[in-house]
């Protein structure tokens, strides 16, 4: 008698978007902003509409020396933020930005 | 086509309520010869913030093609024009973060996932002709959350200063404003508050 298992795994998407951001925490920790930038692109499919993300994007391309994209990010974050303090944040980023 | 126009739509809104300095408008700042750098004090917490804020002042200035003269026995000095007066440039620490904790929570769609077992057997007995053979399948669903929540965290360092300029004759303030910036460095993000702040007074001498 010959027995054959095959085991098809799919929609591991779980793994894919909340270690995503983890992964992006721990690259930033260890100084390495571009990895992490990946993983954030990653985390974000499952979450669009996260300002803290945007705010953490932001500060990588700023790091990186991304001017353009860190504004882009900034923009996002004040568009989605309904806290005070981040908003505020993200003004100051954009108006200093935009002098560049 | 929409997204410029939604970004410079975002700038135009908020370049309106920006803080801007306060400025004495009697004040002729043409008349300004030069501005000296006051020793900048230490934050509370971290000794040293003073002398690097204040060398980050210097280097600001010359950055935007001013003439900077740092002699050993005096303060460092901006050079202007020949107006005759002299400004002096007091600058504050109002913070000084190295490390400030930022908590990120964010949300993440569990897809679930689909497992499918096939199980086949064959047998052939030798009194016989025909083979046999059997197969069956099971598949596993599991619809997993329709969202879920989590949080993680990184650090990212904070410096606000505050700027004011005295006239050295009068003693009138004339001018003064305060900046923050923030980013994952310390040392980035004292050389932009610094940068942003030297930006504006430059505007006074134009």
């Amino acid at each position: 008698m010959k027995i054959l298992r095959i085991f098809i795994l799919s929609g591991l998407l779980l793994a894919g978007s909340s270690d995503a951001l983890s992964k992006a925490s721990a690259a930033m920790k260890a100084g390495m902003y571009k990895e992490a930038l990946g993983h954030i692109s990653v985390s974000q499919k499952s979450d669009m509409t996260n300002p803290d993300i945007y705010r953490m994007k932001a500060l990588l391309h700023e790091a990186l020396d991304e001017p353009n994209h860190a504004l882009i990010a900034w923009q996002y974050c004040l568009e989605y933020s309904k806290n005070e303090n981040l908003s505020s944040e993200a003004k100051v980023h954009i108006q200093s930005l935009s002098q560049e | 086509m929409i997204k410029p126009f939604i970004s410079i739509s975002i700038i135009f809104l908020f370049a309106s309520c920006w803080n801007g300095p306060a400025v004495n408008e009697s004040y002729d700042f043409t008349t300004v010869s030069y501005i000296k750098i006051i020793p900048v004090n230490d934050h509370a917490y971290i000794s040293g913030s003073g002398e690097m804020v204040e060398t980050s002042l210097s280097h600001s200035f010359l950055k935007y093609g001013f003439n900077v003269n740092e002699l050993s026995s005096a303060f460092p000095t901006i050079t202007l024009g020949h107006g005759g007066k002299t400004l002096e440039l007091f600058c504050i620490i109002t913070e000084f973060t190295d490390s400030e904790i930022i908590i990120v929570p964010y949300r993440y769609e569990d897809h679930g996932s689909t497992t499918t077992t096939v199980n086949q057997s064959a047998s052939a007995d030798a009194d016989t002709d025909n083979a046999k053979t059997s197969s069956s399948t099971t598949t596993k669903t599991d619809g997993g959350a329709i969202s879920s929540g989590s949080k993680v965290n990184y650090t990212s360092a904070r410096v606000g200063i505050m700027l004011k300029m005295i006239d050295a004759d009068s003693e009138a303030l004339v001018w003064s404003n305060s900046y923050w910036y923030s980013s994952l460095e310390l040392h980035r993000a004292m050389e932009i508050c610094v940068r942003n702040g030297v930006n504006q007074m430059r505007k006074l001498f134009q």
